[in-house]
């Protein structure tokens, strides 16, 4: 005990700033697999409910830059159904596929056991995604876009072993431009309610229609809806190493 | 803390040792030849031997399960803590003192010949008048208690008295009985902390008693003549004051120049009491009194004519002693007893006056009342004048009346007239310009400041004009004699003349004038500037200081679980610390950064030099920790080994590190599973709770440049975390970095 004192002696007013990195390596290459509940959209496999899950893959590249910041640039793939209704024995399985890339920083946690990239964070980032809209059945491509601009949010933990393998995991939160959507639609039908248009506008959660296959539009508002309930909140896992 | 706890397993007894010796240039005592076997082996291995040797007791007596398990606490407490106490920079062996008190012992144990070859003598290098035994038979005798004694017979029967400590198992029987007390299994029966603490003490006494009886019985049957025992207890009564009590003169750092004011002297000082007859009650041993009483008693029956006081030699423990008072000069200096190392010079010279040595510990201790005062901690420094006794404090006194301008033109001067003597004393040149640096920054910019004719003292017997102002009546009564405002001003007017002393004053005023010169605003613009930039540097990349290699020095680790009841992991600890040497070895690797470790768990691989520089960095870094502490920055005063080791490891940076890994008590776990279960919501959380440990680590990491006593870099982290290897190699690789990088220009 009498060497406790001595060290808080010897250390009082004395602390120095920290490198960031881990043993000198500050560049690391991330998979993480995330995983979020298809309660409100169809997963890739056509499935919604309690039992049934968004899968989504993410590939990471981060750079520690300051002692208790990272930066990253992200690439992530995730495939969810559309729903759209079918007729007759014409079944048509939609496909979104989603092409996601970003930037985004992990802010570290103040206690001094976390140092980038190791320890407790949390992340902020933007993200925008590469959407392609088809038929699975006869892989005809119906719609493709460049959109569902996101902003996430989460927190986690990097942990070191064997001194390259990084393992990462936490829970991640995304909102994308699905979220405009009602907004958008209270304002089109404000402005709209003196006018005699009697066309509705589609937010994107209801069913759709065959009738509206080949509408873009609503393809894409239906696949950007998607896309947010699969990525509001997900538990990641990852897996990295350190070059 | 970890001192006192070694105190309570070792039954404090008290308290004895030569070859040809230059007492002009005395060297501070070291341990020599082979490293002994028990100082070598790890304490998990010290402990297990040790179990196997209580099993067999244990199928042997009939004991209480509880008294096991405390023999087995005991023995766990005391293989770990014996090691951290015989590494902690102060035990020495196969030197002059535990030679010569080795072959004493030898004709003392002729009367127990059982024993012989159980014992073995170590000297420990502290100024206090002590002596212990361990249930290992290792005896430790302080320098303290050697300086003291009159003759050989007073040395014989103290060792009969730490034999009988041995003999009788009376360590371990303290402890097994405080374990006793605390369960409420003694006569006492269940009782309250102040009363366990006197019944504690009361069993103490009676094992302390035992010892000298039992002592006295092994004495008589030596050679030795039990005349001058009475005299011991004196010796034990007194051991408070220093080795002699004579007058100090303060004539003795006068000059023709320089005088101290009449009123720097002491007209009565304060007597000698004894310090007797403490409360028996709340001590550990027997009151002196009791003590001399029952020996006297004892004695009286006795004639003892073919006995002698020497049995070895007078002339070697005469010459023991002098060693003994001689290194103590070294220990006072690096505990920082600055005082007592200036009367305890001063007697020594009475015997060696042209000791360059006694000189030389007189400058440093002079260097470093100086620096502190210097620092603003002179009432940190320097011991409060009224509690001193005897003739002392005389010199308590006159230091507790100088200014720091005063004490540090004294120390210069003293320093100087060395330095001129003995120019190739490289630690008194070092300590000297350091000195002047002193001066020339904090009281007289410039040697025109100090008066360069003699102070007239013709004029203090002029009438002072009546007629005069009431200020130039004071100012004339200062002109007209030697005041405290005015006396310091005096003590340089031979030196003045010295061209070498006036060159040198010259150029350091040259240089601090240049360094504090008054900067354009572009300058000071442009300083900032470059602070700013450097502070931001680091900020973000932390410091660069160029470091190729370092000598890490005692890396140290703690494992500690709060929910034991022994709370530190003695084992673990150990397990830990080799762990820790690996992941130093293996970042400096990384780094290139080139690494010597002096490293107690490998002392299997140390030589003796080793040994001896480990030690002696041991303590630097407690006095350098104190020296930190109060914001004071020296030279170490050990200048030629600290070069000596510089030159041998090829670097003057030398690291302190460590890790204190603590697994928390939690709580609150009953609550929350109380909460899961009546809220499902919150199941999975409380199961965590329940499940996940609190765990918090330590770590630490100094590094010094200990040719200057320069902190280099200093960082402490409090973790949040388990302390992983992951985390440490973090932690380590940083600390490693930021002493190997250089910052790009």
């Amino acid at each position: 005990m009498k060497k406790i004192f001595i060290i808080i002696a010897l250390l009082a007013g004395h602390f120095a700033y920290s490198q960031p990195g881990f043993q000198g390596h500050r560049f690391l290459i991330l998979y993480d697999f995330n995983v979020s509940p298809a309660l409100l959209n169809y997963n890739a496999q056509g499935e919604k409910g309690f039992t049934s899950f968004n899968l989504i893959h993410q590939v990471k590249l981060e750079y520690a830059w300051r002692r208790k910041i990272n930066i990253g640039l992200q690439g992530s793939y995730d495939k969810t159904s559309l729903n759209v209704t079918s007729y007759g024995d014409e079944s048509r399985p939609i496909k979104s596929s989603n092409l996601g890339f970003g930037l985004y920083a992990k802010r570290f946690s103040s206690d001094d056991a976390n140092l980038a990239p190791r320890g407790s964070y949390f992340q902020f980032g933007i993200g925008a995604q590469h959407v392609s809209i088809y038929d699975e059945r006869d892989k005809k491509n119906l719609h493709s876009y460049i959109g569902n601009f996101s902003v996430s949010c989460g927190f986690g933990k990097q942990s070191i072993l064997y001194k390259r393998v990084m393992i990462d995991y936490g829970i991640l939160f995304s909102l994308n431009s699905a979220v405009l959507f009602p907004i958008k639609e209270f304002f089109s039908e404000y402005s709209s309610s003196s006018s005699s248009s009697t066309s509705s506008t589609y937010d994107g959660t209801g069913e759709l229609s065959m009738d509206y296959i080949d509408d873009t539009g609503k393809l894409q508002k239906q696949a950007t809806f998607t896309s947010l309930a699969a990525n509001v909140v997900a538990v990641k896992i990852g897996i990295g190493l350190l070059p | 803390m970890k001192f006192c706890k070694i105190a309570t397993v070792l039954l404090l007894g008290w308290g004895s040792i030569a070859s040809a010796q230059d007492y002009n240039d005395f060297k501070p005592l070291e341990a020599s030849g082979t490293i002994p076997a028990s100082f070598v082996q790890l304490g998990q291995d010290k402990y297990e031997s040790q179990l196997e040797e209580l099993k067999k007791e244990k199928e042997k007596e009939d004991q209480k399960r509880y008294e096991r398990k405390a023999k087995k606490n005991f023995t766990l407490m005391n293989s770990f803590e014996m090691k951290d106490f015989i590494f902690s920079g102060r035990v020495i062996f196969n030197d002059p003192l535990s030679q010569y008190i080795t072959k004493v012992a030898n004709e003392v144990l002729k009367g127990a010949p059982e024993l012989q070859g159980k014992l073995t003598f170590y000297i420990i290098r502290s100024t206090d008048v002590n002596a212990f035994s361990t249930h290992e038979g290792m005896i430790f005798v302080n320098e303290g208690i050697l300086a003291e004694l009159q003759n050989e017979a007073q040395l014989a029967y103290m060792l009969c008295h730490e034999i009988i400590h041995y003999k009788n198992n009376h360590v371990m029987n303290a402890y097994v009985e405080s374990v006793k007390v605390q369960r409420g299994d003694t006569e006492y029966g269940r009782v309250g902390s102040s009363k366990r603490f006197w019944a504690k003490n009361k069993y103490s006494r009676e094992l302390e008693e035992e010892a000298d009886q039992e002592g006295l019985n092994l004495f008589l049957k030596t050679k030795y003549s039990p005349t001058t025992l009475p005299v011991f207890f004196d010796v034990l009564q007194y051991a408070y004051l220093p080795f002699d009590d004579i007058a100090f003169d303060r004539s003795y750092f006068e000059t023709k120049s320089f005088k101290f004011p009449a009123d720097f002297h002491l007209e009565s000082l304060k007597p000698v009491t004894g310090r007797e007859d403490i409360d028996e009650e709340s001590s550990t041993h027997p009151s002196v009194n009791k003590r001399r009483r029952y020996i006297i008693e004892r004695l009286k029956r006795k004639s003892e004519s073919d006995k002698n006081d020497f049995v070895i030699s007078e002339a070697e423990f005469l010459k023991v002693r002098k060693i003994a008072r001689f290194d103590m000069l070294s220990i006072y200096l690096s505990d920082l007893d600055y005082v007592k190392a200036i009367y305890h010079a001063y007697l020594l010279q009475r015997e060696e006056p042209k000791s360059l040595y006694l000189k030389k510990s007189i400058a440093k201790s002079l260097y470093g009342l100086a620096k502190y005062y210097n620092a603003g901690n002179k009432n940190n420094i320097l011991p409060n004048y009224e509690k001193v006794e005897g003739k002392s404090q005389q010199l308590y006194y006159l230091l507790d009346k100088m200014d720091d301008k005063s004490m540090s033109a004294l120390a210069l001067h003293y320093c100087w007239t060395l330095h001129k003597e003995y120019p190739e004393a490289k630690d008194i040149a070092a300590i000297t310009d350091d000195l002047f640096k002193e001066l020339v920054a904090k009281h007289y910019e410039s040697v025109t400041d100090f008066s360069s004719e003699y102070f007239d003292t013709s004029r203090a017997h002029v009438e002072i004009d009546e007629s005069l102002s009431k200020y130039d009546k004071f100012n004339s009564a200062r002109d007209t004699a030697i005041t405290e405002a005015n006396y310091a001003n005096f003590i340089f007017v031979d030196e003045i003349k010295e061209d070498a002393f006036y060159a040198r004053y010259e150029e350091l005023t040259k240089e601090y004038r240049a360094k504090n010169k008054k900067m354009s605003d572009a300058e000071a613009r442009a300083e900032r500037k470059a602070k700013k930039k450097e502070e931001r540097m680091e900020r973000r990349r932390g410091l660069a200081l160029g470091v190729d290699k370092i000598v890490i020095v005692n890396p140290w680790y703690l494992e500690i679980d709060e929910r034991k009841k022994n709370i530190e992991q003695y084992v673990k600890s150990e397990n830990s610390e080799l762990r820790f040497n690996n992941i130093l070895i293996d970042n400096a690797q990384k780094l290139k950064l080139d690494v010597d470790l002096l490293n107690e768990t490998n002392v299997q691989s140390m030589g003796i030099d080793e040994y001896n520089e480990y030690q002696f960095m041991r303590l630097w870094a407690s006095e350098y920790a104190t020296h930190n502490e109060y914001k004071v920055k020296m030279i170490s005063l050990n200048y030629d080994y600290t070069q000596s080791i510089i030159k041998k490891h090829g670097t003057k940076y030398f690291s302190y590190t460590g890790v204190i890994g603590a697994r928390e008590k939690k709580s609150g776990k009953g609550g929350m599973l109380v909460i899961g279960v009546l809220s499902v919501y919150m199941l999975p959380y409380a199961i965590y709770y329940v499940a996940t440990p609190d765990y918090q680590s330590l770590y630490f990491h100094v590094t010094y440049d200990i040719e200057s006593g320069e902190e280099k870099l200093s960082e402490g982290y409090n973790m949040n975390a388990k302390d992983t290897k992951q985390l440490l190699n973090m932690r380590v690789y940083d600390s490693f970095y930021q002493l190997k990088s250089k910052r790009k220009k």
